[in-house]
């Protein structure tokens, strides 16, 4: 009875890793975010100039040999400043979203387990943040702090965190009704140990999938604030103040924000190839469960 | 005489539903002593699981909930404790096994994770302690290959097996008492054999006195040194395993074991109890079982007293006309 038992064990289910891999899409995503982010963190071997440092001779020059995507108005060589540009950009939006994914997904979690006055506190308080678009967030939180880079991420953060806390509490709703957590009270277990260990593992496939397309959405919030000028201040280089920069310059050099604009594009194209492959891989109706 | 290990006295539950009291149990009374085991039998909805989640304080602190009488353990009545002094209690001394061996480990966690937990919690053992500790369990409950097992998770599991791991979980730290909320209701009937001969054997091993919530009189009759019938909240009758089978007085007790099929006997049709439960907000004035007995008469309004069958100390029914 037993040896048969076991026999019936070995029924393989598709992993969320094999669904994954299948998806030539999200390999194609993923390959672009990869590449860009080593462009971004090799930058002084990719290039022989310097991004901040100005050269009069060679003010708005077309892309040529020497200079692969022109120079702006003031000399700097565009390929430079996109490169490091990257990485203040890249680096702005993935600290942002994930200090948003742990706090708010944490806040989500609290609501949804205790649930009551807790909940209705949490979430009106997530909802007031909802009820500002996300530029506007964003434009507030740098307009009442100063425009630094801590304060780009914290605006972008601020943004995005409600997000996180509505998808954390919908399945912890659901979770904490479950047998396995009533289980854990009859064993003793606290609060707090059952919320990090065995409703986390539970909610935490749903937080990353949103945080994945929610990394996009930081890079375009980061280059739009930039953009208006709310980033961070000149001369360092970011995809929006590159884009500012060209703006200025359109008619006479094009390119400048043609390519800056191109890169966002891409990048946040590639991260939602990502985020769309990793919710099907996700997606238990996918998997036949 | 020696003291009992765990005993419940005069509990009564009642919820608030739509602005009314409703009692859901009403002055249970049982003794448990060491090394023995107790069946709770009744239909759904005649309080058992209630009454069990109440002795480990599981029931939620709320103001539509209200909780009279004691639960006392050791001495100490775990009703007045607040929830952190119980969860010493819980899961330690108390320990509890649920009905649905497919729903209650986490799938996300392996099996081993979960066995080792209430170790690491209560016995504040290290993570290799806990470890050995935990693969010995799983041995104990007579899961093959226990190494290999340990570091899986619980989709990779049958349902006889889970139930194995669930049971495994709950004697991690050695309970004095063991609380079973109808653990092979979910299982095939082999399986179900498996699962009763195990927790036989542990308990003779382990010393631990047991508390069984089923409405298998079978199940009953392989496992129970006392039994506790319940029916609409209220004890009904309380024995001995043995003399409940021979000699039962309650009416509802006797219209049950005539409901068991036996080979014995040719019938057509299965021998059932006409009627339902009455709903809680519905429940009878006076014997509550009024409503579907066979013997029911004028005194019935009222409600009958708790007797003492002659002979038998511990054998009690709640009955007018036997």
């Amino acid at each position: 009875m037993i040896n048969t038992l076991a026999l019936n064990v070995k029924t393989a289910t598709v992993s969320t890793y094999q669904i994954l891999k299948s998806s030539k899409l999200t390999w194609i995503g993923t390959l672009i975010f990869v590449i860009v982010t080593l462009m971004a963190v090799f930058a002084p071997y990719l290039t022989p100039y310097d991004p901040i440092s100005q050269d009069p001779l060679a003010v708005l020059q077309e892309p040529s040999a020497l200079h692969w995507m022109g120079t702006d108005s003031y000399g700097r060589d565009v390929w430079t400043r996109m490169l490091y540009g990257a990485r203040i950009s890249l680096f702005i939006s993935v600290v942002a979203v994930v200090a948003a994914m742990i706090i708010g997904g944490a806040l989500g979690i609290v609501a949804g387990y205790y649930g009551g006055r807790v909940d209705m506190m949490i979430m009106r308080v997530m909802d007031i943040m909802l009820s500002f678009p996300t530029l506007i967030m964003g434009l507030i939180v740098v307009a009442m702090l100063g425009a630094s880079m801590t304060n780009l991420v914290i605006a972008i953060a601020l943004t995005v965190i409600p997000k996180f806390a509505r998808v954390a509490r919908a399945p912890t709703l659901s979770v904490k009704k479950r047998e396995y957590i009533e289980a854990c009270y009859a064993l003793g277990y606290s609060d707090i140990r059952i919320m990090v260990f065995h409703i986390l593992p539970n909610v935490f496939g749903e937080v990353l999938v949103i945080g994945s397309l929610w990394i996009a959405t930081a890079i375009r919030i980061e280059a739009s604030l930039s953009f208006i000028g709310l980033g961070i201040k000149p001369p360092t280089p970011t995809w929006g103040g590159i884009i500012r920069e060209g703006f200025n310059n359109f008619l006479d050099a094009p390119w400048i924000a043609t390519y800056a604009g191109l890169a966002v594009l891409v990048v946040v194209f590639s991260l939602n190839l990502i985020g769309d492959g990793v919710r099907d891989a996700v997606d238990p109706k996918l998997r036949g469960e | 005489m020696t003291e009992p290990v765990f005993c419940v006295k005069d509990l009564s539950i009642s919820f608030k539903l739509n602005g009314k009291w409703c009692q859901a149990t009403q002055n249970v009374n049982f003794d448990l002593m060491e090394n023995e085991t107790l069946c709770i039998v009744g239909e759904s909805g005649c309080g058992k699981s209630i009454t069990a989640m109440s002795c480990l304080g599981l029931l939620p602190k709320k103001k539509n909930i209200h909780i009279e009488g004691q639960v006392l353990y050791k001495g100490v009545n775990l009703l007045d404790l607040t929830e952190k002094e119980l969860n010493d209690y819980r899961g330690d001394d108390l320990s509890m096994i649920f009905q649905e061996p497919m729903t209650s480990l986490n799938p996300v966690l392996t099996v081993g994770e979960q066995i080792t937990e209430s170790l690491l919690v209560h016995k504040s053992m290290t993570k290799a302690q806990a470890r050995e500790t935990g693969i010995e369990l799983l041995n104990k409950v007579k899961i093959p290959e226990a190494e290999k097992r340990f570091s899986q998770y619980p989709h990779q599991f049958s349902g006889g097996m889970r139930q194995r791991v669930m049971i495994a979980i709950a004697l991690a730290c050695k309970p004095t008492v063991l609380f079973a909320d109808e653990p092979t209701t979910a299982l095939d009937v082999t399986i179900q054999a498996q699962v009763l001969h195990l927790l036989k054997e542990l308990r003779r091993e382990t010393k631990m006195s047991m508390v069984m919530i089923t409405h298998d009189m079978g199940v009953v009759a392989s496992v129970a040194d006392k039994v506790l019938v319940m029916y609409g909240g209220q004890v009904i009758e309380n024995s001995s395993c043995k003399d409940l089978f021979e000699a039962p007085n309650h009416p509802y007790t006797k219209a049950l074991l005539n409901a068991i099929p036996r080979p014995d006997r040719h019938i057509d049709h299965l021998t059932s109890i006409p009627g339902q439960v009455p709903t809680l907000a519905g429940m009878p004035s006076g014997c509550r079982f009024s409503t579907r007995c066979e013997l029911v008469s004028d005194q019935c309004a009222m409600t009958p007293d708790v007797n003492t069958v002659a002979g038998q100390q511990s054998h009690h029914y709640r009955c007018w006309n036997v």
